[in-house]
Protein backbone atom coordinates (compact mmCIF):
# COMPACT_ATOMS: atom_id res chain seq x y z
CA UNK A 1 0.00 0.00 0.00
CA UNK A 2 1.43 3.33 -0.94
CA UNK A 3 0.53 6.48 0.87
CA UNK A 4 0.32 7.17 4.56
CA UNK A 5 -1.97 6.82 7.51
CA UNK A 6 -2.48 10.30 8.89
CA UNK A 7 -3.18 10.29 12.63
CA UNK A 8 -5.47 12.78 14.38
CA UNK A 9 -5.91 11.48 17.89
CA UNK A 10 -5.62 8.60 20.33
CA UNK A 11 -8.69 7.53 22.25
CA UNK A 12 -9.96 4.81 24.58
CA UNK A 13 -13.49 5.01 23.27
CA UNK A 14 -14.94 2.54 20.81
CA UNK A 15 -16.99 4.67 18.48
CA UNK A 16 -19.06 7.72 17.95
CA UNK A 17 -20.94 9.54 15.26
CA UNK A 18 -19.42 9.49 11.79
CA UNK A 19 -16.71 12.10 11.29
CA UNK A 20 -15.07 12.89 7.96
CA UNK A 21 -11.30 13.44 7.83
CA UNK A 22 -9.09 15.77 5.79
CA UNK A 23 -9.89 16.14 2.10
CA UNK A 24 -13.07 14.15 2.57
CA UNK A 25 -11.22 10.94 3.50
CA UNK A 26 -13.16 8.61 5.83
CA UNK A 27 -11.85 8.09 9.35
CA UNK A 28 -10.73 4.67 10.52
CA UNK A 29 -9.68 3.35 13.89
CA UNK A 30 -6.52 1.32 14.44
CA UNK A 31 -6.88 -0.49 17.74
CA UNK A 32 -4.39 -1.92 20.19
CA UNK A 33 -5.77 -3.19 23.47
CA UNK A 34 -7.80 -0.48 25.20
CA UNK A 35 -6.50 2.22 22.86
CA UNK A 36 -7.27 3.24 19.31
CA UNK A 37 -5.69 5.74 16.95
CA UNK A 38 -8.02 7.66 14.67
CA UNK A 39 -6.59 7.89 11.16
CA UNK A 40 -7.35 8.54 7.52
CA UNK A 41 -5.49 7.37 4.42
CA UNK A 42 -3.79 9.79 2.08
CA UNK A 43 -1.27 9.60 -0.77
CA UNK A 44 1.07 11.87 1.22
CA UNK A 45 1.11 13.69 4.56
CA UNK A 46 -0.82 16.98 4.45
CA UNK A 47 1.05 20.30 4.34
CA UNK A 48 0.52 22.81 7.15
CA UNK A 49 -1.27 25.71 5.48
CA UNK A 50 -3.94 27.75 7.23
CA UNK A 51 -6.93 25.95 5.69
CA UNK A 52 -5.51 22.49 6.35
CA UNK A 53 -4.68 23.35 9.96
CA UNK A 54 -8.25 24.47 10.59
CA UNK A 55 -9.62 21.41 8.79
CA UNK A 56 -7.47 19.17 11.00
CA UNK A 57 -8.64 21.05 14.09
CA UNK A 58 -12.26 20.61 12.97
CA UNK A 59 -11.83 16.82 12.84
CA UNK A 60 -10.20 16.68 16.29
CA UNK A 61 -12.88 18.89 17.85
CA UNK A 62 -15.63 16.70 16.40
CA UNK A 63 -13.95 13.62 17.84
CA UNK A 64 -13.71 15.37 21.19
CA UNK A 65 -17.47 15.94 21.27
CA UNK A 66 -18.19 12.28 21.91
CA UNK A 67 -15.02 10.85 23.46
CA UNK A 68 -11.95 11.58 25.54
CA UNK A 69 -9.04 12.03 23.14
CA UNK A 70 -5.35 12.84 23.07
CA UNK A 71 -4.80 15.14 20.10
CA UNK A 72 -1.70 14.41 18.00
CA UNK A 73 0.70 17.02 16.72
CA UNK A 74 -0.19 18.14 13.21
CA UNK A 75 1.60 16.16 10.52
CA UNK A 76 1.79 12.88 12.41
CA UNK A 77 1.68 10.07 9.90
CA UNK A 78 2.87 6.48 9.71
CA UNK A 79 3.49 4.12 6.81
CA UNK A 80 0.94 1.53 7.94
CA UNK A 81 -1.16 0.15 10.78
CA UNK A 82 1.59 -2.16 12.12
CA UNK A 83 3.83 0.77 13.09
CA UNK A 84 0.84 2.32 14.81
CA UNK A 85 -0.23 -0.73 16.83
CA UNK A 86 3.39 -1.25 17.89
CA UNK A 87 3.61 2.33 19.12
CA UNK A 88 0.28 2.13 20.94
CA UNK A 89 1.35 -1.06 22.69
CA UNK A 90 4.76 0.34 23.64
CA UNK A 91 3.35 3.56 25.10
CA UNK A 92 0.10 2.19 26.48
CA UNK A 93 0.67 3.26 30.10
CA UNK A 94 1.72 6.75 29.02
CA UNK A 95 -1.40 7.22 26.90
CA UNK A 96 -3.80 5.74 29.45
CA UNK A 97 -2.42 8.08 32.11
CA UNK A 98 -2.72 11.05 29.76
CA UNK A 99 -6.35 10.17 28.98
CA UNK A 100 -7.15 10.20 32.69
CA UNK A 101 -5.38 13.54 33.08
CA UNK A 102 -7.58 15.22 30.49
CA UNK A 103 -10.89 13.38 30.79
CA UNK A 104 -13.84 15.76 30.98
CA UNK A 105 -11.71 18.85 30.49
CA UNK A 106 -10.74 21.27 27.72
CA UNK A 107 -7.84 23.60 27.14
CA UNK A 108 -8.07 27.38 27.31
CA UNK A 109 -5.30 29.67 26.10
CA UNK A 110 -4.85 33.04 27.78
CA UNK A 111 -2.74 35.84 26.35
CA UNK A 112 -2.36 39.44 27.22
CA UNK A 113 -0.37 42.50 28.06
CA UNK A 114 1.13 43.18 31.45
CA UNK A 115 2.07 46.67 32.59
CA UNK A 116 5.55 47.55 31.30
CA UNK A 117 8.15 47.82 34.04
CA UNK A 118 10.42 50.85 34.18
CA UNK A 119 13.33 48.61 34.94
CA UNK A 120 14.85 48.69 31.45
CA UNK A 121 16.12 52.22 31.99
CA UNK A 122 17.67 51.31 35.30
CA UNK A 123 19.27 48.06 34.20
CA UNK A 124 23.03 48.55 34.23
CA UNK A 125 24.07 48.02 30.64
CA UNK A 126 27.37 46.38 29.89
CA UNK A 127 29.71 48.72 28.05
CA UNK A 128 28.06 52.02 29.00
CA UNK A 129 30.69 54.74 28.68
CA UNK A 130 32.53 55.50 31.92
CA UNK A 131 30.46 55.31 35.08
CA UNK A 132 30.08 52.62 37.70
CA UNK A 133 28.03 50.48 35.31
CA UNK A 134 30.97 49.55 33.08
CA UNK A 135 32.39 46.05 33.59
CA UNK A 136 35.57 46.27 35.59
CA UNK A 137 34.24 49.06 37.80
CA UNK A 138 34.05 47.95 41.42
CA UNK A 139 30.74 46.32 42.29
CA UNK A 140 29.34 46.59 38.78
CA UNK A 141 28.92 42.83 38.42
CA UNK A 142 27.00 42.64 41.67
CA UNK A 143 24.84 45.62 40.71
CA UNK A 144 24.03 43.94 37.40
CA UNK A 145 22.87 40.71 39.03
CA UNK A 146 20.93 42.46 41.77
CA UNK A 147 19.08 44.57 39.21
CA UNK A 148 18.30 41.40 37.25
CA UNK A 149 16.96 39.76 40.39
CA UNK A 150 14.77 42.78 41.15
CA UNK A 151 13.41 42.89 37.63
CA UNK A 152 12.61 39.18 37.72
CA UNK A 153 10.77 39.60 40.97
CA UNK A 154 8.62 42.40 39.58
CA UNK A 155 7.82 40.41 36.45
CA UNK A 156 6.88 37.33 38.45
CA UNK A 157 4.57 39.36 40.67
CA UNK A 158 2.73 40.89 37.73
CA UNK A 159 2.22 37.54 36.03
CA UNK A 160 1.07 35.95 39.28
CA UNK A 161 -1.75 38.47 39.63
CA UNK A 162 -3.25 37.03 36.48
CA UNK A 163 -2.12 33.42 36.68
CA UNK A 164 -3.03 32.55 40.25
CA UNK A 165 -6.80 33.22 40.10
CA UNK A 166 -7.06 31.43 36.76
CA UNK A 167 -4.99 28.44 37.86
CA UNK A 168 -7.34 28.16 40.86
CA UNK A 169 -10.21 27.55 38.44
CA UNK A 170 -8.34 24.94 36.41
CA UNK A 171 -7.43 21.32 36.92
CA UNK A 172 -3.93 21.93 35.62
CA UNK A 173 -2.06 24.78 34.00
CA UNK A 174 1.01 25.72 32.00
CA UNK A 175 2.13 28.90 33.77
CA UNK A 176 3.75 31.80 31.90
CA UNK A 177 7.40 31.03 31.18
CA UNK A 178 10.04 32.40 33.54
CA UNK A 179 12.29 33.91 30.93
CA UNK A 180 9.55 35.07 28.61
CA UNK A 181 9.02 38.69 27.58
CA UNK A 182 7.40 40.13 30.71
CA UNK A 183 5.05 42.35 28.73
CA UNK A 184 3.39 39.36 27.06
CA UNK A 185 1.40 36.99 29.23
CA UNK A 186 0.87 33.55 27.77
CA UNK A 187 -0.48 30.56 29.64
CA UNK A 188 -2.65 27.49 29.10
CA UNK A 189 -5.26 26.02 31.44
CA UNK A 190 -6.98 22.62 31.60
CA UNK A 191 -10.53 23.48 32.61
CA UNK A 192 -13.42 21.16 33.51
CA UNK A 193 -16.07 21.35 30.81
CA UNK A 194 -18.64 22.47 33.35
CA UNK A 195 -16.37 25.26 34.63
CA UNK A 196 -15.61 26.76 31.24
CA UNK A 197 -18.18 29.54 31.46
CA UNK A 198 -17.04 30.56 34.94
CA UNK A 199 -13.44 30.60 33.69
CA UNK A 200 -14.36 32.93 30.86
CA UNK A 201 -16.21 35.16 33.28
CA UNK A 202 -13.14 35.33 35.54
CA UNK A 203 -11.02 36.45 32.59
CA UNK A 204 -13.47 39.29 32.05
CA UNK A 205 -13.39 40.16 35.75
CA UNK A 206 -9.59 40.28 35.83
CA UNK A 207 -9.63 42.68 32.93
CA UNK A 208 -11.87 44.95 34.95
CA UNK A 209 -10.13 44.45 38.32
CA UNK A 210 -6.51 44.81 37.22
CA UNK A 211 -6.59 48.03 35.23
CA UNK A 212 -3.18 47.86 33.60
CA UNK A 213 -3.59 44.21 32.69
CA UNK A 214 -5.50 43.28 29.54
CA UNK A 215 -5.98 39.63 28.70
CA UNK A 216 -8.06 37.56 26.34
CA UNK A 217 -8.83 33.85 26.24
CA UNK A 218 -9.41 31.44 23.35
CA UNK A 219 -10.93 27.99 23.59
CA UNK A 220 -12.19 25.45 24.20
CA UNK A 221 -9.34 23.59 22.56
CA UNK A 222 -8.49 19.89 22.64
CA UNK A 223 -5.87 19.40 25.40
CA UNK A 224 -2.73 19.81 23.24
CA UNK A 225 -0.62 21.24 26.04
CA UNK A 226 -1.46 18.57 28.60
CA UNK A 227 -0.79 15.28 26.84
CA UNK A 228 3.00 15.03 26.88
CA UNK A 229 4.92 12.83 29.32
CA UNK A 230 6.45 15.87 30.98
CA UNK A 231 3.33 18.02 30.73
CA UNK A 232 1.81 19.56 33.85
CA UNK B 1 -19.42 24.20 4.71
CA UNK B 2 -19.59 23.95 8.45
CA UNK B 3 -17.31 24.45 11.39
CA UNK B 4 -13.82 25.82 10.75
CA UNK B 5 -13.96 24.95 7.07
CA UNK B 6 -15.90 28.20 6.73
CA UNK B 7 -13.28 30.97 6.96
CA UNK B 8 -15.70 33.23 8.80
CA UNK B 9 -15.98 30.60 11.57
CA UNK B 10 -12.36 30.59 12.68
CA UNK B 11 -12.60 32.55 15.88
CA UNK B 12 -12.03 30.65 19.11
CA UNK B 13 -12.42 33.67 21.32
CA UNK B 14 -13.82 32.74 24.73
CA UNK B 15 -13.47 35.96 26.71
CA UNK B 16 -11.63 39.26 26.88
CA UNK B 17 -10.64 41.68 24.14
CA UNK B 18 -8.37 40.27 21.41
CA UNK B 19 -7.58 43.77 20.20
CA UNK B 20 -5.07 44.22 22.98
CA UNK B 21 -3.11 41.06 22.30
CA UNK B 22 0.22 41.98 20.69
CA UNK B 23 0.18 39.44 17.90
CA UNK B 24 2.09 41.34 15.23
CA UNK B 25 5.57 39.94 15.79
CA UNK B 26 4.25 36.46 16.50
CA UNK B 27 2.23 36.39 13.30
CA UNK B 28 5.37 37.18 11.33
CA UNK B 29 7.16 34.37 13.11
CA UNK B 30 4.20 32.08 12.44
CA UNK B 31 4.43 32.89 8.76
CA UNK B 32 8.08 31.91 8.85
CA UNK B 33 7.39 28.74 10.85
CA UNK B 34 4.80 27.53 8.35
CA UNK B 35 7.10 28.21 5.42
CA UNK B 36 10.07 26.59 7.13
CA UNK B 37 8.20 23.37 7.64
CA UNK B 38 7.22 23.22 4.01
CA UNK B 39 10.58 23.86 2.37
CA UNK B 40 14.01 24.80 3.69
CA UNK B 41 16.02 26.65 1.04
CA UNK B 42 19.78 26.76 1.25
CA UNK B 43 19.92 30.41 2.31
CA UNK B 44 17.43 30.01 5.10
CA UNK B 45 19.29 26.81 6.06
CA UNK B 46 22.53 28.70 6.61
CA UNK B 47 20.87 31.49 8.51
CA UNK B 48 18.94 28.80 10.34
CA UNK B 49 22.20 27.23 11.51
CA UNK B 50 23.48 30.54 12.87
CA UNK B 51 20.11 30.97 14.53
CA UNK B 52 20.39 27.49 16.02
CA UNK B 53 23.84 28.10 17.44
CA UNK B 54 23.00 31.51 18.87
CA UNK B 55 19.76 30.15 20.32
CA UNK B 56 21.68 27.46 22.16
CA UNK B 57 24.11 30.05 23.51
CA UNK B 58 21.23 32.31 24.55
CA UNK B 59 19.48 29.36 26.20
CA UNK B 60 22.57 28.50 28.22
CA UNK B 61 23.23 32.14 29.09
CA UNK B 62 19.70 32.62 30.43
CA UNK B 63 19.74 29.33 32.32
CA UNK B 64 23.05 30.14 33.96
CA UNK B 65 22.00 33.67 34.80
CA UNK B 66 18.82 32.37 36.37
CA UNK B 67 20.78 29.80 38.34
CA UNK B 68 23.09 32.54 39.60
CA UNK B 69 20.05 34.51 40.78
CA UNK B 70 18.62 31.46 42.54
CA UNK B 71 21.91 30.92 44.34
CA UNK B 72 22.17 34.56 45.35
CA UNK B 73 18.69 34.29 46.84
CA UNK B 74 19.71 31.07 48.54
CA UNK B 75 22.81 32.73 49.95
CA UNK B 76 25.21 30.06 48.72
CA UNK B 77 27.62 32.44 46.99
CA UNK B 78 30.23 34.77 48.45
CA UNK B 79 30.19 38.47 47.62
CA UNK B 80 33.29 37.94 45.54
CA UNK B 81 31.65 35.11 43.57
CA UNK B 82 28.57 37.28 42.98
CA UNK B 83 30.74 40.07 41.64
CA UNK B 84 32.68 37.74 39.35
CA UNK B 85 29.50 36.09 38.03
CA UNK B 86 27.87 39.46 37.40
CA UNK B 87 30.90 40.76 35.50
CA UNK B 88 30.93 37.63 33.35
CA UNK B 89 27.23 37.86 32.58
CA UNK B 90 27.54 41.50 31.61
CA UNK B 91 30.34 40.63 29.20
CA UNK B 92 28.36 37.67 27.87
CA UNK B 93 25.39 39.90 27.19
CA UNK B 94 27.65 42.34 25.36
CA UNK B 95 29.06 39.49 23.28
CA UNK B 96 25.61 38.15 22.40
CA UNK B 97 24.56 41.59 21.19
CA UNK B 98 27.65 41.73 18.96
CA UNK B 99 27.00 38.25 17.58
CA UNK B 100 23.34 38.99 16.88
CA UNK B 101 24.32 42.16 15.02
CA UNK B 102 27.01 40.31 13.05
CA UNK B 103 24.51 37.68 11.88
CA UNK B 104 21.65 40.11 11.42
CA UNK B 105 19.44 38.16 13.79
CA UNK B 106 16.68 39.77 15.85
CA UNK B 107 15.78 38.79 19.40
CA UNK B 108 12.47 37.24 18.35
CA UNK B 109 14.31 34.92 15.95
CA UNK B 110 16.20 33.32 18.82
CA UNK B 111 12.99 32.17 20.40
CA UNK B 112 12.54 28.55 21.27
CA UNK B 113 9.64 26.59 22.63
CA UNK B 114 10.75 24.41 25.51
CA UNK B 115 7.35 22.78 25.99
CA UNK B 116 6.45 22.78 29.68
CA UNK B 117 9.27 25.25 30.32
CA UNK B 118 7.56 27.75 28.08
CA UNK B 119 9.23 29.91 25.49
CA UNK B 120 12.83 31.02 25.78
CA UNK B 121 12.17 34.67 24.99
CA UNK C 1 -12.17 49.18 7.72
CA UNK C 2 -15.03 49.27 10.23
CA UNK C 3 -14.27 48.69 13.91
CA UNK C 4 -16.42 45.55 13.92
CA UNK C 5 -14.62 44.07 10.93
CA UNK C 6 -11.27 45.01 12.45
CA UNK C 7 -12.21 43.23 15.65
CA UNK C 8 -13.37 40.17 13.76
CA UNK C 9 -9.98 39.96 12.04
CA UNK C 10 -8.21 40.34 15.36
CA UNK C 11 -10.21 37.47 16.83
CA UNK C 12 -9.15 35.29 13.91
CA UNK C 13 -5.50 36.42 14.31
CA UNK C 14 -5.37 35.38 17.94
CA UNK C 15 -7.26 32.19 17.20
CA UNK C 16 -4.87 31.30 14.37
CA UNK C 17 -1.88 32.04 16.59
CA UNK C 18 -3.20 29.78 19.34
CA UNK C 19 -4.15 27.13 16.78
CA UNK C 20 -0.64 27.00 15.33
CA UNK C 21 0.94 27.03 18.79
CA UNK C 22 -1.06 23.94 19.63
CA UNK C 23 -1.02 22.00 16.39
CA UNK C 24 2.65 22.52 15.55
CA UNK C 25 4.18 22.58 19.04
CA UNK C 26 1.69 20.62 21.16
CA UNK C 27 -0.10 17.31 21.08
CA UNK C 28 1.25 13.79 21.23
CA UNK C 29 4.46 13.25 19.25
CA UNK C 30 4.85 9.84 17.66
CA UNK C 31 8.04 10.13 15.69
CA UNK C 32 11.33 9.19 17.27
CA UNK C 33 13.73 9.35 14.31
CA UNK C 34 16.14 12.26 14.35
CA UNK C 35 16.60 14.22 11.13
CA UNK C 36 18.99 17.15 10.96
CA UNK C 37 16.71 19.73 9.43
CA UNK C 38 15.90 23.33 10.26
CA UNK C 39 12.21 22.42 10.40
CA UNK C 40 12.39 19.78 13.15
CA UNK C 41 14.09 21.99 15.66
CA UNK C 42 12.35 20.51 18.68
CA UNK C 43 14.06 17.13 18.23
CA UNK C 44 17.46 18.68 18.69
CA UNK C 45 16.48 20.13 22.01
CA UNK C 46 14.80 17.16 23.64
CA UNK C 47 18.23 15.73 24.34
CA UNK C 48 19.50 19.05 25.57
CA UNK C 49 16.69 19.42 28.08
CA UNK C 50 17.55 16.03 29.58
CA UNK C 51 21.17 17.06 30.02
CA UNK C 52 20.71 20.35 31.78
CA UNK C 53 20.32 20.34 35.52
CA UNK C 54 21.45 22.88 38.06
CA UNK C 55 24.84 22.24 39.65
CA UNK C 56 23.23 22.18 43.07
CA UNK C 57 20.74 19.49 41.97
CA UNK C 58 23.49 17.26 40.59
CA UNK C 59 25.70 17.77 43.65
CA UNK C 60 22.78 17.01 45.93
CA UNK C 61 21.51 13.97 44.02
CA UNK C 62 24.93 12.43 43.43
CA UNK C 63 26.23 13.38 46.87
CA UNK C 64 29.38 14.77 45.30
CA UNK C 65 30.99 18.10 44.70
CA UNK C 66 31.52 19.20 41.12
CA UNK C 67 34.57 21.32 40.48
CA UNK C 68 37.05 22.09 37.76
CA UNK C 69 39.58 19.83 39.48
CA UNK C 70 37.52 16.69 38.81
CA UNK C 71 36.67 16.89 35.09
CA UNK C 72 36.05 13.16 34.79
CA UNK C 73 33.39 13.30 37.49
CA UNK C 74 31.72 16.26 35.77
CA UNK C 75 31.48 14.40 32.47
CA UNK C 76 30.04 11.24 33.99
CA UNK C 77 27.54 13.14 36.11
CA UNK C 78 26.05 14.55 32.93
Amino acid sequence: MSGVLYVYAITDSLGGPTVIGLHGAPLQRVASGPLAAVVSEHPRAPEPDEDTLWAHEQVVEELMESATILPLRFGSSVAGPDALTAMLAERREEFLAALERVRGAVEVSVRGELPPGDSEDQLPQAGAPGGPEAPGAPGSGTAYLLERAERERRERDAAELVHRPLAALARRSVPPANGADPRHFKAAYLVEEGALEAFGARVGELNAELGAVRISATGPWPPYSFVGERSP
Amino acid sequence: MNGHADPTRRSKLLAGDPDIVPVGAELDRLDGALRRRVNAERESLEKGLAQLVLTVIELLRQLMERQALRRIEGGSLTADEVERLGETFMLLQERMTELKEAFGIEDEELNLDLGPLGRLI
Amino acid sequence: MSVARGQALRQRDVSLLDLVDRLLDGGVVIHGDITLAVADIDLVYVGLRALIASVETIERDAGVSLSASTPALKASAL
